[in-house]
């Protein structure tokens, strides 16, 4: 059997985790190993954390208010914070080491456009990979091409699909969205990713743009 | 013949932050039937229980006429249906039989035309008898009840005859026409039967909801499915919910103070189902841990197998250290939304049920906000006006209950209007 070094419960030596705790036990041996028990913090709920919009209690990490509806978002009160006892830090921050001048500077990307349905057109330039989707605030997401709510109406994900440059080749790449993505009316595999080229039309769920450069 | 079904987890963030309190994780479950042992076409058993009273007459009886023969199409020599027509009398139309002449019952739909009160349970007691001749355990069997009105003084009886069914192992799927049909019956027939209960807006629709009831009873090959949790101590479940293939409160069976178990019924090859289950964690040390071991059973008649099993740890990482907790999970997330609306819209109707009136309208606006959020407009702008009827008049319109009811269910269903 194995001790569990948290709980002391006996665990089976074939167990990756203690059955009784969910405390890992890889790297174990199966002898009994004497660990002092660290008794748990006692258990208490709320911790003041409230919904700000109606002042229901809420538990951390809730996304949205049981009572009202509001999002929480990931308004985790900071008191909250779990403090570990102190101790000394084991490993010193790593040195800071001077900026070394590149050798071998490579060429800036291209700048690309992408127009889309509502003739609205992103400049792409300066990154080496851009996000398009929808921005939302409550999971803090903000894509490079925003379709907004264009987007909303026509099944934009959030995080639908992203543009990068190999060489000087443009891909688009599906992020698992949920009504797909197409290039020419072709339809990419979930999480598939295909050469784009100036003049292509590329398709988010019903959201067209056309790419150039 | 392991891993023909696929079970993955994935919580809402990969690395959350140590609190000193409890706090709340989501955990998106996606059960799977994806190998080739189970892409099937699985015998079925369908039953046809139709409304043909006066007030289907017009679009209504010739969409059903249309519907009854496209499915019809769906179906092969090896699948059994029978039609029963019900209006304040009940009529075998077509009497439990393998699709073997479409042109015969082709020609015995035709005589599908509207006359009469309507009587429901007349026209279930004959359905569940015709489909009766044909159950068989590697055979799924189903009725689709599809009614446009209130049925007369025999609301019990269609009660009973649910329960019924669902000992039969008959599922009733419930399809309201229209807007004068009686939710809360179709709501109890379904869930007393094991199915589901739909709204369809328009004549139209009886085509697509026919057509796909069809795909997902051939698709069935996995079945019997259950899901059992087995939580690690300080781990305690605070809700399940089913978010594919549509939104729905899961009841939860207690097998003891540390395990849960969730029926899924039928899985769907290559569709499945996906449950998104709220887990509150007592407060824990920085590290990695299992929070939490997900264990399906299931059943895939077509191969002559029972009790198989398919396992995954739910593993959680604690850190002391902020800049190490990852971003949300942004699919994760937009489910989490999509059930808090639906959660609001549930709560809304029950309080306005119960005559809190106040309550309701703040919890229909609340709706409201969250559902601009995530782009349905259309159903923002039905809980606004709801919440106006509520405020001046004391209650919702039936059309808008019942479109905010089944609106808000399919908010996780992708768009099946595209086509490429």
């Amino acid at each position: 059997m194995v001790t569990c070094p948290n709980c002391s419960a006996q665990n089976d030596p074939s167990a990756g985790f203690c059955d009784q705790c969910g405390t890992s036990l890889r790297g174990l041996s199966a002898a009994p190993a004497p660990v002092a028990q660290t008794p748990a913090p006692a258990m208490s709920f709320g911790g003041g954390a409230v919904c700000p919009q109606c002042g229901a209690q809420v538990i951390p990490g809730e996304m949205f208010c049981e009572n009202c509806g509001a999002a929480l978002g990931s308004a985790a009160p900071a008191a909250a914070v779990y403090a570990p006892p102190p101790a000394a830090s084991a490993y010193p921050p790593p040195p800071k080491v001077a900026p070394v001048a590149p050798s071998y500077t490579p060429p800036p990307a291209a700048t690309a456009y992408l127009t889309g349905i509502d003739g609205q057109t992103f400049q792409l330039s300066g990154k080496t990979t851009y996000l398009l989707g929808r921005r939302d605030d409550v999971s803090g997401n903000y894509p490079d091409v925003d379709t907004g709510d264009v987007g909303l109406q026509a099944g934009v994900s959030r995080r639908h699909a992203e543009l990068y440059q190999q060489g000087v080749q443009w891909f688009i790449r599906d992020l698992n969205s949920v009504n797909g993505t197409w290039v020419n009316q072709q339809h990419l595999p979930t999480n598939g990713a295909q050469p784009i080229n100036p003049g292509d039309t590329i398709r988010l769920g019903k959201w067209t743009a056309t790419f150039r450069v | 013949m392991s891993g023909e079904v696929t079970l993955t987890t994935r919580l809402n963030r990969t690395i959350f932050q140590a609190l000193s309190t409890p706090q709340k994780l989501y955990v998106l479950i996606d059960v799977v039937p994806t190998g080739e042992g189970v892409a099937v076409q699985m015998p079925v058993n369908l039953g046809l229980v139709l409304d043909r009273s006066g007030s289907m007459a017009g679009d209504k009886i010739r969409k059903v006429r249309e519907a009854v023969k496209l499915v019809l199409g769906q179906l092969s020599p090896q699948d059994l249906v029978s039609v029963v027509l019900f209006d304040d009398n009940v009529d075998t139309l077509v009497a439990c039989q393998p699709v073997t002449n479409l042109t015969q019952l082709h020609a015995q739909i035709d005589r599908i035309t509207d006359r009469g009160g309507t009587t429901m349970s007349k026209g279930m007691r004959r359905g569940l008898d015709e489909m009766r001749r044909g159950l068989a355990q590697d055979r799924v069997s189903r009725m689709l009840l599809l009614t446009d009105g209130e049925t007369y003084g025999d609301e019990s009886d269609c009660r009973q005859l649910a329960t019924e069914c669902g000992q039969y192992g008959v599922a009733i799927s419930a399809l309201g026409l229209g807007e004068d049909w009686n939710m809360p019956l179709l709501e109890s027939i379904a869930g007393q039967s094991g199915g589901v209960a739909d709204h369809l807006a328009t004549p139209d629709s009886i085509l697509t909801e026919f057509r796909r009831t069809v795909a997902t009873m051939q698709g069935s090959s996995v079945r019997n499915a259950q899901l059992t949790l087995r939580l690690v101590a300080g781990v305690a479940p605070a809700a399940a919910w089913r978010v594919l293939p549509a939104i729905s409160q899961l009841s939860q069976r207690t097998l003891s103070d540390r395990d849960i178990q969730l029926v899924l019924g039928d899985l769907e090859h290559g569709k499945g189902q996906s449950l998104l289950v709220e887990l509150v964690i007592q407060p824990k040390a920085a590290g990695s841990y299992r929070v939490a071991q997900a264990d399906v059973m299931y059943d895939i008649p077509a191969a002559n197998l029972t009790g198989q099993h398919v396992r995954q740890d739910i593993l959680v990482t604690l850190t002391d250290d902020p800049n190490q907790v990852t971003p949300f999970d942004a699919s994760v997330m937009n489910l989490v939304e999509k059930v808090s609306v639906f959660k609001l819209q549930t709560r809304a109707l029950n309080e306005a049920q119960a005559g809190n009136v106040a309550l309701a309208t703040q919890q229909l606006r609340a709706a409201a906000t969250r559902l601009l959020n995530l782009g349905e407009a259309e159903l923002a702008q039905a809980a606004q006006q709801e919440a106006a009827n509520l405020e001046r008049q004391g209650q919702m319109s039936a059309a808008g209950a019942k479109k905010l009811q089944y609106g808000t269910r399919k908010l996780t269903q992708r768009l099946d209007d595209l086509d490429t």
